[in-house]
């Protein structure tokens, strides 16, 4: 299997990547509008057929365990003004996802052009790997926190190849 | 740095152009010109010995060394 180049695994993500960026996009905006609006018009959520509401809570039951179903409860209990809350964590958070998928695809779009051991690639996997650090803190994952350290390793690899590879270019 | 390349000096005493050396040594007219402007951060023995034998020069001709004190002044 060939994995740098063109018509490889990196070309392969590229064309994916590109994808989950613009649902990612998508996603996002809908996600704010149509949260937006139910809080602005609360009457919109009255109109939803009540065949479909009983269906909703169900899933919500069986996906939610006891203690976060309460909380749940909870939080639409709350004002429309603390509800809002919600959309700037949402916001910050898809947007550092869109940055890492958004970065992730320039590296894949570098390897597909060969270049592999590069001052930019560094820099790249650099930014990545600080988005991941903030979206690890942002979401309290631990194996997203693992991951980015692991980036801000692999980081340090690619400086010293990068450098390697401008010797390598400057011998003659 | 304070290896300084004089392959523009005893190219132009041999009235030798770039483009022709490259091909005599076998280097492309860009890496050569590298070497020629400073900016190459190493030269290969082979790239060496293929100059001094198109040159017809001892790799000294090509290399001189230049202390920082008499770069400062």
């Amino acid at each position: 299997m060939k994995y740098l180049g063109r018509k490889s695994v990196s070309s392969v993500m590229c064309i994916i990547l590109r994808i989950l960026w613009i649902g990612l996009l998508t996603a996002l905006i809908a996600g704010v509008i149509i949260y937006g609006a139910t809080l602005i018009f609360p009457s919109l959520t009255e109109n939803i057929p009540e065949e479909c509401a009983l269906e909703f809570q169900l899933e919500l039951k069986n996906s939610l365990t006891g203690k976060e179903l309460e909380e749940w409860h909870m939080f639409t209990e709350q004002s429309p003004f603390i509800r809002a809350l919600v959309i700037p964590y949402f916001v910050a958070v898809t947007v550092l996802l869109l940055n890492i998928v958004s970065k992730t695809r320039q590296i894949f779009v570098h390897f597909t052009n060969d270049v592999i051991f590069d001052k930019g690639n560094t820099e790249i996997l650099r930014k990545i790997s600080k988005f991941n650090l903030a979206y690890a803190i942002l979401t309290i994952n631990v194996t997203l926190l693992l991951i980015s350290i692991v980036l801000f390793v692999f980081c340090h690899v690619f400086e010293r190849g990068s450098n390697l590879q401008e010797d390598l270019d400057l011998t003659i | 740095m304070s290896i300084i390349i004089r392959l523009d000096r005893v190219m132009a005493d041999r009235k030798m152009p770039l483009k022709k050396l490259a091909q005599l040594i076998g280097k492309t007219e860009t890496n050569l010109s590298i070497l020629k402007t400073g900016k190459a951060k190493a030269i290969r023995f082979s790239t060496l010995e293929a100059l001094c034998r198109e040159l017809d020069c001892q790799p000294g001709d090509l290399l001189e060394f230049s202390s920082d004190e008499d770069n400062e002044q």
